[in-house]
């Protein structure tokens, strides 16, 4: 006798899994102008390439001979399935099937995801709705009893920060625990609209502090993405945060134990472009286009801004050089002149030490005016935002560059890259330094002679012409207080011979960092 | 829409005055921040409806500078 029938059960309630949470529920899904958790998983993976776990788990209803009469799939869809060729595990709650909430089988099934990224070494891919796995009253109902407020398998979330790369989209209003997978990423994008994360709900928010809002103006990407630093990047479709994933993770290795790939590189390693000459204006005041500067340097169309609106004085992502991945940041003049205040130290901790856990060398143009100061500043924390990125600076062991394209003034400036390793760098002509810009620098300086002088203006005039002739960068070469200053024009063949070099060190540094990261 | 300050500053000086017309990314007036001075730009094309600051205004994050229809 064969297994036939057995298979044929099988196959049946795989179907039924397939179906979700019913054809109301999945129109409700797609009214809201959202995908369903399976149309999100064939969209972001490679063709066909998906392959599922733990289909049959549910909750089941039997009748009294012991048959079948009713199965509501388990709503976290579980698999591992390829992007770009490679493999990843990917976690999608299905919003169809009670919102995503805790049911029977659902934790087990999510811990599990998580431990397969973490015994197979494999970046997993996190698409959260609903409460993600939350827990519920209802929970109370089925359980009898409450229970102590638990995350089982958080731990192996925490070491998996440190292991692989954690993807996470935030693809419909998730709340709780869902929220927490969200934020515990290496890089988490929201959908602009239809999209919002928040630690409660509007219902719940209304009750405990009276606010009502709507879910939009509670937790909506507007916030997240701009002003809280919670997600990344804002996506402007589903397509577009699979899009986004997709290029994160062709950056990184598969894990700390790997080489992050190359690409077959596409661009002229000797490009030298003739906009750099006058790129950076000779008025100190003026700003200039960052953004340009990093597309005339790095290989073409390689750059992919991570975090671009949040703590925008500092401009990160990921780029190539020859092919190589790298860690790219930049001061953006144009925001708070550049300079690092609490949101953009927060930021470049997360980058930091997300390229270093998988040894991404980082390329950082430096033109930093320093903490930026006022009272709003200190209101918000800025020095002690500041030092904990100055750590994650020093404490970062991956191969660093530093290109001195302007300022670098104060402690941060003194940040731009390890000062007590081998810290390589290149500065520009326009180089201007110290631990205080002149401007203001005088006036902390001189401020009694500049009080008793009958023509203080005549005195600080005087003053600045004075220090203005020992600003040029050649005095401090003259000391030995940077190594060389450089045509701009050959920033990009010397980052390739550096990235070449760096490439060298990188598989000897393979593995997990003492101090792993924190989201 | 409202022109909002990116960051603490300055105001430095204005290019535009109420009623008139401005193209997308033209210039409405200039913040100095840090000693860098950052043009404030018109988000969309229209007429500058209300000005909110004066030259030498102190000016904090988020501070609403101007209104364009």
């Amino acid at each position: 006798m064969t297994w036939l029938e057995e298979l044929e059960e099988i196959r049946r309630r795989t179907e039924i899994a397939k179906q979700m949470g019913g054809a109301e529920n999945i129109k409700r899904q797609h009214d809201g102008g959202k995908l369903t958790v399976r149309e999100r998983i064939d969209r972001l993976l490679d063709g066909d390439s998906f392959h599922e776990y733990g289909a049959l788990a549910g909750s089941t209803k039997y009748d009294e001979q012991g048959r079948l009469i009713e199965f509501r799939p388990s709503n976290l869809v579980l698999g591992s399935g390829r992007i770009n060729g490679r493999r990843v595990v990917v976690a999608g709650d299905d919003f169809t099937v009670r919102g995503g909430a805790a049911d029977a089988a659902i934790h087990s099934k999510m811990v599990w995801g998580e431990m397969l990224a973490d015994e197979q070494r494999m970046p997993l891919v996190r698409l959260v709705d609903g409460s993600g796995g939350g827990g519920s009253i209802r929970t109370f109902e089925t359980v009898k009893a409450t229970y102590v407020s638990a995350m089982p398998g958080f731990d192996v979330s925490v070491r998996l920060m440190g292991e692989v790369p954690i993807v996470a989209g935030c693809m419909g209003s998730v709340a709780g625990l869902g929220a927490a997978r969200v934020a515990a990423s290496h890089f988490a994008v929201m959908v602009r609209g239809s999209s919002q994360l928040f630690v409660a709900g509007p219902p719940v928010v209304k009750f405990g502090v009276g606010e009502d809002l709507t879910k939009e103006d509670l937790g909506g990407s507007h916030i997240h993405a701009y002003v809280s630093g919670a997600v990344d990047n804002e996506a402007e479709s589903e397509d577009d945060a699979f899009a986004q994933i997709r290029r994160f993770l062709s950056y990184l290795p598969q894990n700390v134990w790997q080489v992050p790939p190359r690409a077959e590189p596409e661009d002229n390693p000797n490009r030298r472009e003739e906009e750099l000459l006058d790129l950076i204006p000779h008025n100190r005041r003026a700003g200039y286009d960052a953004r340009r500067m990093l597309e005339l340097i790095l290989d073409r169309d390689s750059f992919f801004e991570i975090t671009p609106y949040f703590g925008g004085s500092l401009i990160t992502g990921f780029a190539r050089l020859d092919g190589y991945p790298i860690g790219v940041m930049a001061n953006d003049p144009f925001v708070v002149g550049g300079s690092l205040d609490a949101s953009a130290s927060d930021k470049l901790c997360k980058f930091v030490d997300t390229c270093d856990t998988f040894h991404l060398p980082i390329v950082n143009f430096c033109d930093q005016p320093g903490f930026l100061i006022g009272r709003e500043a200190e209101v918000t924390g800025t020095i002690r935002h500041g030092v904990r990125a100055l750590f994650a600076v020093f404490q970062c062991t991956t191969p660093w560059i530093a290109i001195m394209v302007r300022r670098a003034f104060g402690v941060a400036g003194a940040g731009h890259g390890k000062t007590t390793g081998l810290n390589f760098r290149y500065a520009w002509p326009s180089a201007d330094w110290g631990s205080l810009p002149l401007e203001g620098g005088i006036e902390a300086a001189y401020k009694r002679d500049l009080a008793a002088s009958p023509d203080p203006d005549k005195l600080r005039a005087e003053l600045a012409e004075r220090f203005n002739q020992i600003r040029s960068p050649l005095r401090t070469a003259e000391m030995f207080g940077i190594e060389e200053i450089i045509d701009p024009r050959d920033t990009r063949p010397l980052l390739v011979e550096w990235v070449r070099q760096a490439y060298e060190i990188v598989p000897t540094q393979l593995g997990p960092r003492t101090r792993m990261m924190r989201p | 829409m409202e022109l909002r300050s990116p960051g603490v500053g300055k105001v430095l000086r204005l290019a535009v005055a109420v009623g008139a017309q401005v193209e997308r990314g033209e210039e409405v007036m200039v913040i100095e921040s840090m000693k860098v001075e950052i043009p404030i730009k018109a988000a969309i094309a229209g007429q500058v409806k209300e000005i909110h600051v004066q030259v030498g205004d102190q000016v904090q994050r988020n501070r609403v500078l101007a209104k364009i229809e």
